[in-house]
């Protein structure tokens, strides 16, 4: 005779009696014991309550769930970034066009002309330095922050060009203002990444 | 609605809830601990037999939650999703760290104002003895047993969390009662 599986015997300590197993439940008294015992332990098993801890302690956990998770130093993929940091990024990334397109259009115009022997190039507002981007590591390394930029996160911050802003920003800057810019651009960079 | 007061995240439902911790909302994560905090202490407990080790593991799957909430898809219910976590650190803990029950004098906020002293602690020892039991099963019997006598996720839940079949479930289920008999026999 096959006896019920522990799998039926299971299901019957749980309460539950499938209809193929009942006529062997029926007349087998092994397999109705075996169930019996297995209700039985059940039952005990689960008349066990956790005991309760301090009222106090719900409060500490989760006061302990709060801290772990603030520890937590989110990783986040290379174009990823929080809208603070992604605002502080697109203001100086967008500096960065203007100032950068500034400083190269007359270096183009000047590339055609050369500069003069002593490096320097009479703009007839003030004199320019002869300057070399690609050797300058602030911007570089603005550069390659705002290659990471997603212009969707751009616009969602609110910091998309308007109506001739970059014509404004090409229009005005002279040598001194894109020094100091580039000045400031270093300490917000610093900033933003502290 | 233009003007209208979002809901504080208390009164969000799951969904909307989950939602909101994904998004970095303020609180939002404290009041999905405190949903679920009990259940998952409560679980914890059973597979440790001991307050501490139960805290201690409590607050790493809310932690593991917290990293991992924005892989939870919503195929099962919140608690569940938990309850995998919760499983995997203890089964985790189980492997590194052999059991540790308390002792039955360490139980001391239980409610028993209507029955006498004697039946308080004939309970109390009962109760610790089943517990202590419990914990000297085997990992995947204890974390069966426990997720269906005590937190009644159906056979096929427990076979998602523990990554096997409902066949597994009952045979592991089978053998804790089992075993645990003989354990209570031999405490």
């Amino acid at each position: 005779m096959r006896h019920l599986s522990s799998s039926d015997l299971v299901d019957i300590a749980e309460g539950t009696l499938v209809a193929e197993a009942r006529p062997h439940f029926a007349r087998c008294a092994a397999c109705r014991r075996r169930a019996s015992e297995l209700r039985s332990t059940l039952r005990l098993a689960t008349e066990v309550e956790v005991p309760e801890p301090s009222p106090l302690f719900w409060d500490r956990l989760s006061a302990r769930v709060r801290a772990a998770v603030a520890d937590e130093v989110p990783t986040r993929d290379p174009g990823w970034l929080s809208w603070r940091l992604a605002a502080a990024v697109a203001s100086v990334a967008l500096v960065v066009l203007a100032v950068g397109f500034t400083l190269t259009t007359p270096l183009w115009q000047r590339a055609r002309e050369g500069p003069a022997e002593n490096g320097r190039v009479d703009t007839g507002s003030s004199a320019v330095e002869w300057t070399d981007l690609a050797d300058d590591p602030s911007l570089a390394f603005v550069a390659e922050l705002a290659d990471n930029l997603e212009w969707d996160a751009v616009t969602e911050a609110g910091l998309g060009l308007g109506a001739g802003a970059l014509d404004h920003a090409l229009g005005d800057l002279t040598q001194d203002e894109s020094v100091e810019l580039r000045r400031l651009l270093v300490d917000a960079l610093a900033k933003a990444g502290a | 609605m233009p003007g209208a007061e979002r809901p504080s995240c208390s009164e969000l439902d799951e969904p909307a809830l989950i939602a909101a911790c994904i998004d970095g909302r303020s609180g939002a994560f404290d009041v999905l601990v405190e949903r679920h905090r009990r259940a998952i202490y409560q679980l914890c407990h059973r597979f440790v037999a001991n307050h501490e080790d139960a805290s201690d593991l409590s607050q790493e799957v809310f932690l593991r939650a917290f990293r991992g909430l924005r892989n939870f898809k919503g195929q099962s219910s919140l608690a569940t999703w938990l309850y995998r976590i919760a499983v995997n650190v203890c089964l985790n803990r189980a492997a590194a760290k052999p059991p540790i029950s308390e002792p039955i004098d360490e139980h001391r906020h239980l409610d028993s104002r209507t029955e006498s002293a004697t039946e308080r602690v004939l309970r109390q020892e009962r109760a610790a003895r089943v517990r202590a039991a419990i914990v000297q099963l085997p990992p995947k019997q204890r974390a069966a047993l426990i997720l269906r006598a005590y937190h009644e996720l159906t056979h096929q839940e427990i076979a998602e969390t523990l990554g096997s079949s409902v066949g597994a479930v009952k045979a592991n289920v089978f053998h804790a009662l089992q075993n645990l008999k003989r354990l209570l026999g031999e405490l």
